[in-house]
């Protein structure tokens, strides 16, 4: 999705980058978890164009505390342009 | 009904930052939502009505208007002072059938799609894949749109294909606030669609090859594209070899284009002679700063689509690359006898690795662009047999006047119809020099200068050269636009002059085109642009 009026100066200049912090509680049986990608204004079409996530050096040390089932992570995400 | 948001600004830039640039105002234009149209035809025409009336509010307040896809245009060729219209959220597609062909049409309905000009490669790519079908060529990424890759001939280096305005087959302009503003341009002797589509988009029809022809590449300023019937053909493959070869072998497939009698062959694309196959696309890449006697060179072979075939690209890509980059630019500004040394120690990440072999489509092979940030790139037209000549006269310019921070590359393209496509030799070389934006110092001159050398080198040495509208150069250089177009400028020139009004001549003016001198009011002469009978 197009951002004609961004002002980053970075990899996602002219994209409209849904940014989110989230801590995601995983018990000790479930091996991996699932992100929803909702559509929303700036993700109309809910189709995704690029991810990213990132584990903060502080996301890390939570997960080493809780042995793994906190763990904090930063996503940016660009969803497709819809289609007409 | 389409809605237009208006943002008051005090500047534009493009993607890579080559501004700023003054502005007044930014124009969005969002399309009237399905619920209330659920014919696409009908959000289209809306859209139009929506366009003409932004191009009477400006012409009411005296304002220029300029209509502007992704930006990705390094000169300031997109810009405007007073108006400028992001074009991107209009990527309507609207499909032609059977019914709106032309009795006497050469092309096959199949390979025939109308866009609305925001759509970008990408997205057009995608909706051809949809009906088994690729466009022909585009160029090494696929962020412009539509209408921005054939204001300014946006190519590729398929060498016997041409660039994205000769795919198109029909444009359909808005040429000012009145309905008879409204103008749906064919070739005559090639005519597409019927009278019947022109009026189901409340078009006029103009069927004529020159206006055709000049409209085709129209640096933004015949109005706003606002649709493109572009011809695709069924999908195919793309084999990606890259290989080092040397030097005097890459130049001279570069000069004679005969892959036939070359020394260089690679082995799997051989007649059943033994003689090389002529590829689809050829690029040489040339670290200028490089003593080695080898080029790295980027062949491309047209298969048949076949499933399945191995994935082209990595789905995760590591980012390692704009950091670097950016500590790039820093080193470059304050020491620039460092660059060649920094362009080597990049090449992994500049340069395409070596005895790599891929296949995808033409879409899956021309994919995202990777970094965002300051960059220039210049990028001069010959004629393929001048390639090797040019190559070393502004290769020795940057050495010796430099060095400064980017890597030349050389593509080739097939000769283009369109009046002032800068593809305008029977193969054109493209030499392109590419990098990061440097701040002029004591050490190292501006771009600006730096384009201004290169002009004069090239005139120097007696070669005939064009320049591609959408990069970095000396745009102010005096005559430069006749010493590459010559009488093909006024040509262009006059077609403007009779197909716009005095008014909307100045209003779809910018600084580019009275920089370039292209702006002039020629007399005008309604032959030029008269509805003639097909031929
Ligand atoms: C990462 C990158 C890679 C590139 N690779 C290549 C390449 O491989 N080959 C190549 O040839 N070029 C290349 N370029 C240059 C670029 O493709 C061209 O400059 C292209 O024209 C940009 O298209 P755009 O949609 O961004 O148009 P813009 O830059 O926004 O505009 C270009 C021109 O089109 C006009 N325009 C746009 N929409 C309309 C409309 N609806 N009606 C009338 N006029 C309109 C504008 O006024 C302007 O004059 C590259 C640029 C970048 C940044």
């Amino acid at each position: 999705m197009p951002d004609p009026l961004s002002t980053r100066d970075d990899y996602y200049r002219d994209k409209m980058v849904i940014e989110k912090d989230t801590t995601i509680k995983i018990s000790v049986t479930s091996k991996d978890f699932t992100f929803l990608i909702k559509e929303s204004e700036e993700c109309p079409s809910g189709r995704l164009h690029t991810v990213e996530y990132r584990n903060t050096f502080g996301g890390v040390l939570l997960s080493a505390i809780t042995f793994g089932r906190k763990r904090k992570m930063k996503i940016k995400y660009v969803c497709m342009k819809p289609n007409n | 009904m389409a809605t237009t948001k208006t943002h008051h600004k005090d500047s534009w830039d493009t993607i890579h930052k080559n501004g700023p640039f003054p502005l007044k105002i930014i124009q969005i234009t969002n399309l009237a939502g399905e619920t209330k149209f659920p014919n696409k035809l009908d959000r289209y025409n809306d859209a139009t009505s929506e366009i003409q009336k932004l191009i009477r509010e400006a012409k009411t307040n005296g304002d220029g208007f300029r209509a502007y896809g992704s930006r990705w245009s390094l000169s300031d060729i997109a810009h405007q002072k007073d108006r400028m219209h992001y074009n991107g959220y209009m990527n309507l597609h609207i499909p032609v059938n059977a019914e709106d062909q032309h009795s006497q049409s050469p092309y096959d309905i199949e390979n025939l799609f109308y866009f609305q000009c925001g759509n970008t490669i990408k997205e057009i790519s995608h909706q051809l894949e949809e009906h088994g079908k690729s466009i022909m060529t585009s160029g090494a990424s696929n962020g412009q749109t539509i209408a921005g890759c054939i204001s300014t001939g946006v190519h590729g280096s398929a060498i016997d294909v041409g660039s994205i305005q000769d795919f198109v087959r029909g444009i359909h302009i808005i040429t000012g606030p009145n309905p008879e503003d409204s103008i749906y341009i064919e070739r005559n002797t090639k005519p597409a669609l019927n009278d019947a589509f022109a009026q189901k988009i409340n078009a006029r029809i103009i069927r004529n090859d020159e206006l055709f022809k000049a409209a085709l590449v129209s640096l933004g300023s015949f109005g706003f594209i606002h649709g493109v019937l572009i011809e695709g053909e069924d999908l195919f493959l793309l084999k990606r070899y890259v290989r080092k070869i040397d030097k005097q072998t890459a130049l001279q497939l570069a000069t004679t284009m005969d892959f036939a009698n070359s020394d260089f062959t690679i082995p799997e694309e051989v007649d059943q002679n033994g003689k090389g196959l002529r590829p689809f696309h050829y690029k040489v890449f040339i670290n200028q700063y490089s003593d080695e006697n080898e080029y790295v060179v980027e062949f491309m072979y047209k298969k048949n689509y076949e499933t399945p075939y191995p994935d082209p690209f990595p789905i995760i890509k590591q980012s390692l690359y704009k950091d670097l980059i950016y500590l790039f630019i820093k080193i470059a500004e304050k020491f620039p006898k460092k660059i060649p040394k920094l362009v080597k120690a990049l090449r992994k990440t500049i340069l395409p690795a070596v005895n790599e072999v891929t296949t995808g489509t033409l879409a899956e092979t021309f994919w995202d662009a990777g970094y965002q940030g300051p960059a220039f790139a210049c990028s001069f037209g010959v004629a393929h047999e001048d390639s090797e000549r040019t190559l070393e006269v502004l290769a020795k310019l940057t050495n010796d006047e430099g060095p400064f921070p980017g890597i030349f590359a050389m593509r080739f393209i097939k000769k283009s119809e369109a009046t002032l496509a800068f593809s305008k030799f029977p193969i054109t070389c493209m030499i392109e020099i590419d990098g990061v934006l440097w701040k002029e110092s004591r050490k190292l001159m501006s771009l600006e200068k730096y384009g201004r050398r290169m002009i004069e080198v090239l005139k120097e040495n007696n070669i005939p050269f064009t320049i591609h509208w959408g990069k970095n150069a000396d745009w102010a250089f005096p005559g430069l636009v006749d010493h590459m177009f010559g009488a093909e400028a006024t040509k262009w020139m006059k077609i403007r002059s009779t197909l716009l009004s005095e008014d909307m001549h100045t209003l779809f003016s910018n600084d580019f085109l009275d920089r370039t001198g292209l702006s002039k009011r020629e007399a005008t002469d309604d032959t030029l642009i008269a509805n003639l009978p097909i031929t």
